[in-house]
């Protein structure tokens, strides 16, 4: 279909924008469900603004080539040429690792998707993505942390949800405790596992009655469970599925970051939602096309996620992986062979009950006239709507329940829990 | 307190003065009760010579008590003791300091010079094209080397000079600047730049005019690099290859975060307009005999001409009419000037001291005192300083140290001084807060809310344990004596923490005191 049908096409789906229904895609919502206990949900945030435009390429779109002349990744089939996936839209040939999941329908796009709050500001759009509520900056809590409170669980686990990094991100911030790790490479010793040094800091962190902060006890207290728990669990062998290759390397920097998650996931069946965020996006010069800075990065990150699906093995049938940035990049190269700040972006999903091998969005074109302010994709597309679809799938969540992680979102008045059917 | 009141210039004074003039006119007895109530606002230093009170200023202005501070307080008072750290010059600088930075070529030498010498154009590195890989890979190595020397300089004069300088308000204010200029150290030559950077465009302005410091950082290669401004070039048809037009990068952040503030009122449109001001305002060319000594700035960066854009600008409904690198320094004046811009530092200025959700009172104030005295730090912290809410006992012992300000009291408390400072480097890395490597250039924050979480806390009490026997690589091997250490901290432990430390065997008792939870918090 080249592009001038395509769009065409897309304006006859009417209300129903660009999804392109497929008889599969039902598939999703009437899956025999297991427990919600068995669900798991991760979330990858690409801080820096990743140009979705050099990830999800239209290549089918003549403006693309004409605003990128040395950025755009070329056509298919040509040298260091996108990989093609529905004859409008290829990847970025560093994201190769993933083509197998495209493959096997485990792995879909939302184009033009992202905040509704115009900011071009990283650190707010970074806060209003994981705050959940955009465009309000008062909010102290992340909405990932909110989901946990929301989702009926029968046990509590100290490592139920685990941040991957040394500091606690704003998605995750609220009532619900957190595990943060930063090296998954295998049990670590530290000198608080000696008895008489525990026994003073737990007197001491112990009794909050005595002044000491509710918050700075809670931390030790929850520090202490998880460092038991991935202690005890990590000292086990390892299962006979996975190779552990490079032990010891520091996540998320290491590209072994895909198969060190999986094995967190793989031995403590406890752990259901994990986020990890990984930075070094924000193109501003030397960007590259099919090669160069984006396309390498970009490797790492598609190994690291295959590795991860792979690494889950039964597992990824009930998991969901999100990869999501706070805002696009311009749709025209600017001045230093990169890009500056734009709006809306292409989402991923990686799911092994996705209804996937789909770039969903409506996506129209990067035509003047298309374009957000005349220089951006614009955010057809709410991520919350995306985000909310998995998760009130996923975890059973009724409407209430998806009003309290994100609150005052409407839907564009559908109710949750929606469908793949009525999902973007 | 009248005295206090006057001498400091600040809002009460202007308001009080207008509000007097009205009330005199009835009653001077009323006038001067007024006065009275309203310069209860800012207090007077002097009345903070007790013990609770020193050690809230030592925790907030310095990195942490020592005994040396603390009998250099209780010698001359709260009041003398803020106008000395005001004014550093007054102050002997540290010999240890001093000799670190003459030894090391990455904090007292200039960009040009660490170009010269480190640069990928230096002679050290120049290969003939007939080098073989061997050849080849022994100047990858020397490279690795110096630039990791640099590094490993860098971040032992950062850590000595918290620790060591009696300056202390300045490397606190140097350890601000930083963080609201924040440069990443991974992007290009900044790997041998940010402690040029440090040392020669904020250390000298922490507690001088905020416009200094915008020109310092502006016109510093750390900056032009980090933020890609060396590229910004003005539109120019069939322009090519690396300098072919506008980037925006340093104009977007020069507003958002450097002087405005994200909510500071400006535009896209404005952000645009600002960066075609800043076209050219790169480096110097590789070319020496093109260099034009009238483009190049005391900092090192450099002007081109050919490069700027140079039609007119409009940026805040301001027009600013094409007239080469003049046109930035009228555009960082306006920035300088903004009401925004006041409020922005004000309420950083009082988060960083006060609380991370600073009272309002405070900000506003403190923004008027930024405005009236055009930027004046010095008149700005004085202001602080004194402030009602600065010595509000609800305050106090509120502020959860960053890893960094945790190290540096540890040290402090504990005397020690490292001789090579990659352990600890290594401990900043496990916090999420490697020195210089801060990606973003929102900088590392400070509050509570970014650096509280259970495996980063654990990971402290481990690296106090550490400490406390003598475990830590990098630092002098002394013998550490519980009640000397506990004297230097000044820490009020809690009943039960003082118990638990009792309780423990006597080389648990260092360890045991700086990972208490008294510590975390200054």
């Amino acid at each position: 279909m080249d592009s001038m049908d395509r769009r065409a096409f897309l304006k006859s789906c009417g209300v129903a924008g660009a999804l392109l229904l497929q008889p599969h895609m039902t598939v999703w919502a009437m899956n025999s469900k297991p427990a919600v206990e068995n669900k798991r949900l991760i979330v990858c945030f690409l801080r820096g603004a990743v140009d979705g435009l050099n990830v999800v390429v239209p290549y089918g779109d003549p403006n693309y080539y004409q605003l990128r002349p040395t950025i755009a990744v070329a056509k298919p089939g040509q040298d260091a040429g996108c990989l093609d996936l529905d004859g409008h839209f290829g990847l970025n040939p560093g994201m190769e690792p993933l083509m197998g999941l495209w493959q096997q329908k485990q792995l879909a796009f939302v184009h033009s998707c992202g905040s509704p709050d115009p900011t071009r500001s990283h650190f707010d759009a970074q806060d209003f993505m994981e705050s959940g509520i955009p465009g309000d900056k008062r909010i102290s809590t992340g909405w990932l942390n909110r989901l946990v409170s929301t989702i009926p669980q029968a046990t509590k686990s100290p490592v139920q949800c685990v941040s991957v990094g040394s500091v606690l991100p704003k998605i995750f911030t609220g009532p619900a405790s957190v595990a943060t790790i930063q090296n998954t490479a295998g049990p670590s010793r530290l000198p608080i596992d000696d008895p008489n040094i525990a026994k003073a800091f737990n007197r001491m962190y112990g009794d909050t009655t005595g002044g000491v902060p509710q918050n700075i006890a809670q931390a030790y207290q929850e520090g202490m469970a998880a460092h038991k728990e991935i202690n005890d669990e990590l000292s086990k062998p390892p299962d006979n599925e996975q190779s552990m290759a490079n032990h010891g390397a520091p996540l998320p920097t290491n590209r072994n970051f895909g198969s060190q998650l999986a094995r967190i996931f793989r031995n403590d069946p406890a752990v259901q939602i994990a986020f990890m965020d990984f930075g070094g996006w924000d193109t501003h010069t030397g960007e590259g096309n099919g090669r160069g800075g984006l396309a390498n990065r970009l490797r790492t990150l598609a190994q690291g996620l295959a590795d991860l699906s792979t690494g889950l093995g039964p597992l990824f049938k009930d998991t969901n992986i999100v990869v999501m940035s706070e805002f696009g990049r311009t749709a025209k190269e600017n001045g230093n062979g990169g890009t500056d700040h734009g709006h809306g972006n292409a989402m991923w999903l990686l799911g092994g009950s996705l209804p996937g091998g789909r770039v969903y969005g409506k996506y129209t074109s990067m035509a003047n006239a298309d374009l957000h302010e005349g220089r951006d994709l614009p955010t057809s597309t709410d991520f919350r709507s995306v985000l909310g679809s998995i998760i009130s799938q996923n975890f059973e969540l009724n409407q209430k329940q998806m009003d309290s992680v994100f609150p005052s979102f409407n839907n564009n008045g559908r109710d949750f829990p929606l469908t793949a059917r009525t999902i973007f | 307190m009248l005295k206090s009141v006057t001498n400091s210039k600040s809002l009460y004074f202007v308001t009080l003065r207008r509000k007097a003039a009205v009330l005199k006119a009835f009653s001077p007895l009323a006038a001067l009760l007024v006065l009275l109530t309203l310069g209860a606002g800012s207090a007077s230093a002097a009345d903070h010579d007790n013990d609770q009170d020193i050690r809230h200023l030592l925790n907030r202005i310095t990195f942490g008590p020592t005994q040396t501070d603390l009998d250099r307080v209780k010698s001359i008072g709260v009041e003398r003791y803020i106008d000395e750290q005001l004014n550093p010059e007054s102050i002997k600088e540290s010999d240890r300091v001093l000799d670190l930075i003459g030894r090391s070529d990455g904090l007292c030498l200039l960009p040009q010079d660490l170009f010269e010498r480190y640069g990928d154009r230096s002679d050290r590195y120049l290969l003939n094209k007939d080098a073989t890989d061997d050849e080849k890979k022994a100047i990858i190595k020397l490279k690795n080397e110096d630039s990791d020397k640099i590094y490993n300089d860098t971040v032992k004069g950062k850590i000595v000079s918290a620790i060591d300088s009696p300056r202390q308000l300045v490397e606190v204010m140097t350890d601000f600047w930083y963080n609201h200029f924040n440069i990443y150290r991974d992007k290009n030559q900044d790997r041998i730049l940010v402690g040029a950077f440090e040392r020669q465009a904020l250390r000298p302005f922490a507690l001088g005019k905020f416009r200094d410091l915008l020109e310092a950082t502006a016109h510093h290669p750390a900056m032009l690099v980090y933020l890609d401004n060396w590229q910004n070039t003005g539109p120019k048809p069939g322009a090519k290859g690396r300098f072919a037009g506008l980037n925006e990068n340093y104009a977007r952040e020069l507003m958002e975060l450097h002087t405005l503030g994200v909510d500071g009122g400006y535009k896209q449109k404005d952000v645009t307009e600002l960066a075609r001001v800043l076209t050219g305002l790169g480096l110097p060319p590789d070319n020496k005999s093109k260099i034009n000594p009238a483009n190049l700035s005391r900092f090192g960066s450099y002007f081109d001409d050919g490069r700027h854009d140079q039609t007119p600008k409009e940026i805040l409904g301001k027009v600013i009419d094409p007239r080469g690198q003049a046109e930035v320094e009228e555009a960082l004046d306006m920035l300088a000037k903004s009401k925004a811009t006041a409020h922005h530092i004000a309420f950083q200025l009082a988060q960083y001291f006060v609380a991370d959700v600073p009272p309002k009172s405070l900000v506003n104030r403190l923004a008027e005192k930024f405005e009236q005295s055009d930027g004046n730090m010095k008149d700005v912290l004085h202001a602080l300083l004194t402030s009602r809410e600065f010595w509000d006992q609800k305050y106090y012992n509120n502020k959860f140290k960053t890893p960094f300000r945790f190290v540096a009291s540890a040290l402090r408390a504990t005397g020690e001084i490292p001789d090579d400072a990659k352990p600890l480097a290594q401990f900043f890395r496990e916090q999420g807060m490697p020195l210089y490597y801060c990606l973003t250039p929102d900088g590392y924050k400070n509050t509570e809310a970014a650096w509280l979480n259970p495996d980063a806390l654990l990971r402290r009490l481990s690296f106090s344990s550490n400490l406390g026997q003598g475990r830590i690589g990098g630092l002098p091997k002394i013998k550490l004596d519980y009640p000397t250490v506990l004297a230097n901290s000044d820490l009020a432990l809690s009943d039960n923490s003082k118990a638990a430390v009792d309780g423990a065997q006597p080389p648990l008792k260092v360890g045991l005191l700086l990972g208490s939870p008294e510590f975390m918090y200054y």
